[in-house]
């Protein structure tokens, strides 16, 4: 019986049959369909497209997610005067293999992402609120994903947590019952509040510990089967018995555990999913670091191109190369 | 994950002062102590009058201290779903009439996540290919619907051993297909039996301490929750962890350890009620 941890489904049900015996045969090999090892995450690449800091665009073997935020004063909601808002959506573009039961994965999506990081508290709400009662901050991070090879639940909140982290909103000065909201060459822009990091990663388990205990008294090798796999692909997905979504933070605290479907798991192969999160999450979070960084470089150099274009443009400096015919003629008059 | 308290005419925050000084003194709302399950009591009506349309099982679920749940199934054949031919189709919606109207949006999304939880939980402990009929033609379509008439903490456990007692030996009757072929009787079972409790965690003085089966006061003031179900053989079917208070891994396996020492009273007091009774 096919399980339901993949997100979609491969173009026709026998190249769904073959990748999921194919990869059963590798995980009973010890090895992987891709050749990486049970606790290895496919290349990475966190990246902020744009000049503006807005975009963040992370990429993880074949999956593609790109997040977008904006932030806009409204008016709080009558029974939360002091807390700003903060709204979550993914999309994805529709293929013709999708099945009908594409918006709903994404609504659980966006449901686990509200409750991740709007339950979690990652984002302090209450430092959004700039008048408690008239105005507060509505912070909107819509989330595209661009291609989908597996694993979308754990890179759609890294590109979320990467957009959060990076982004600035304008400065306020506010006068009595006036705001005024500056622009950000009048004024620094200022960054979110964010208390915590959580990263997810996602696990699955290979196959049902009964047919487990039973193939290993079949096949009598050397070799350990593979019981916990993290960064599943779609096929792996397909294949497996179940799986486990784990949210950590940089110190190794376990933000948030999900595992809904599938067979039952142990203990020792939740801890095992939990430390193997711990060890993973600096990993991706200082990837996010180096790339906000990068970023930072990259603006820099942006601005300073600009200003020296407009140094050239407008002549300053420009005393000692004044034309000869310029001077004559000035000495003349 | 939770609804609101019903605090009566006392303000929601004087109550939750008050249970947050409970709680200091290491004592809870309704006497029990941090360890202690409320005991569920399930009715079921096996009345043959209600079969006659299509009522395969219907059970109601209250425990001591007024939570209240309403489960009716009901089944009619279908063609299977086309990503998989040879199961079922097992379906649970979740309404809650008797709430305030002014959470009417949280409260959707709350029943909606509920319901969710009932049926993937429900899929991982019962075989859906017990449901075909014939492979890619038929199958049933059992819609499993729970009415929340009174509701006061651990909602998505109650929630789900109602549904639970209501779907384990459940008899599929003889009927008729719209072809006429005849299928026979046959009898669900399921092949592991899910438990489960709400474990809050207070965060008291920098020591964690965790409250068993927690109620709706104590889950407006924990700083984390934690719904975890398990099995017979203390296996793990569902986990859901959603907090501002992050948990260490020592901390996460007390709290399921916690629950796995009391599995055993739990389901016996589900599968006891479950059992056809004399009438």
């Amino acid at each position: 019986m096919l399980q339901r941890c993949a997100f979609q489904t491969i173009a026709s049900p026998a190249l769904t049959q073959r990748e999921v015996e194919f990869t059963k045969s590798a995980w009973l090999a010890g090895l992987r369909p891709d050749q990486r090892g049970a606790q290895q995450l496919r290349e990475v690449k966190v990246e902020f497209p744009l000049l503006s800091r807005d975009v963040a665009c992370v990429r993880c073997g074949g999956t593609i997610v790109t997040a977008a935020i904006a932030c806009e004063l409204v008016e709080p909601s009558p029974y939360r005067p002091k807390q700003g808002m903060l709204e979550f959506s993914v999309r994805q573009p529709y293929t013709e293999r999708d099945s009908g039961a594409k918006s709903r994965e994404l609504k659980t999506l966006t449901a686990f992402l509200e409750r991740l990081i709007k339950t979690g508290g990652v984002v302090d709400t209450e430092s959004l609120c700039m008048l408690p009662g008239r105005r507060v901050w509505s912070v909107s991070v819509d989330i595209t994903v661009l291609n989908d090879e597996g694993n979308v639940t754990d890179v759609v909140v890294w590109a979320t947590v990467a957009v959060l982290l990076h982004y600035r909103r304008p400065e306020l000065t506010i006068r009595g019952n006036s705001v005024i909201v500056h622009p950000p060459h009048e004024r620094e822009p200022v960054p979110l509040s964010v208390h915590h990091v959580p990263l997810p990663f996602s696990f699955v388990v290979t196959m049902d510990p009964s047919d487990r205990n039973r193939l290993s008294r079949q096949h009598k090798d050397n070799k350990e089967l593979l019981e916990v796999v993290v960064d599943p692909t779609v096929a792996e997905a397909t294949a497996a018995a179940s799986s486990v979504v784990v949210a950590v933070n940089a110190e190794g605290q376990v933000c948030s555990v999900s595992k809904s479907e599938g067979c039952c798991i142990h203990l020792n192969e939740l801890n095992y999913c939990m430390e193997t999160a711990a060890l993973l999450a600096p990993r991706v979070l200082s990837l996010i670091r180096e790339a906000m960084a990068a970023h930072d470089v990259r603006r820099q150099e942006a601005l300073q191109g600009q200003f020296l274009w407009v140094q050239k443009r407008s002549g300053v400096g420009r005393d000692v190369a004044v034309p000869e015919t310029t001077k004559k003629a000035r000495v003349e008059t | 994950m939770s609804l609101p308290p019903a605090t009566g005419a006392v303000e929601l925050s004087s109550f939750k002062q008050h249970v947050i000084r409970l709680l200091a003194q290491e004592k809870r709302l309704d006497g029990r102590s941090f360890d202690a399950i409320r005991t569920p009591h399930i009715l079921h009506d096996n009345r043959q009058v209600t079969k006659t349309n299509r009522v395969l099982a219907s059970t109601l679920y209250t425990d001591d201290t007024g939570t209240s749940l309403a489960c009716t199934v009901t089944g009619v054949f279908g063609p299977p779903p086309p990503q998989y031919p040879e199961e079922g189709r097992l379906t649970v919606d979740v309404t809650a009439p008797f709430f305030p109207s002014y959470s009417e949006v949280q409260i959707e999304g709350t029943l909606h996540e509920l319901a969710r939880f009932v049926r993937s939980t429900i899929i991982s402990c019962l075989d859906l290919t017990a449901l075909c009929v014939i492979s890619g033609e038929a199958c049933w379509v059992l819609r499993v619907e729970l009415v929340v008439m009174n509701a006061d903490g651990g909602l998505r456990a109650a929630a789900l051993h109602t549904a639970a007692a209501a779907l384990h030996n459940l008899a599929l009757p003889k009927a008729r297909l719209p072809s006429g072929d005849v299928v026979e009787c046959k009898c669900l079972r399921f092949h592991r039996m899910p438990v489960a409790a709400t474990i809050g965690v207070c965060a008291t003085a920098g020591e964690l301490r965790f409250l068993l089966d927690t109620n709706a006061a104590e889950e407006s003031v924990a700083d984390g929750l934690l719904t975890v179900v398990v099995d017979e053989t203390e296996g793990i079917v569902a986990l859901v962890h959603h907090g501002k208070f992050p948990l260490l891994v020592p901390a996460l396996t007390d709290a399921v350890e916690m629950l796995t020492s009391r599995s055993a009273t739990l389901r016996s007091a589900i599968l006891k009620s479950s059992s056809p009774a004399a009438e």
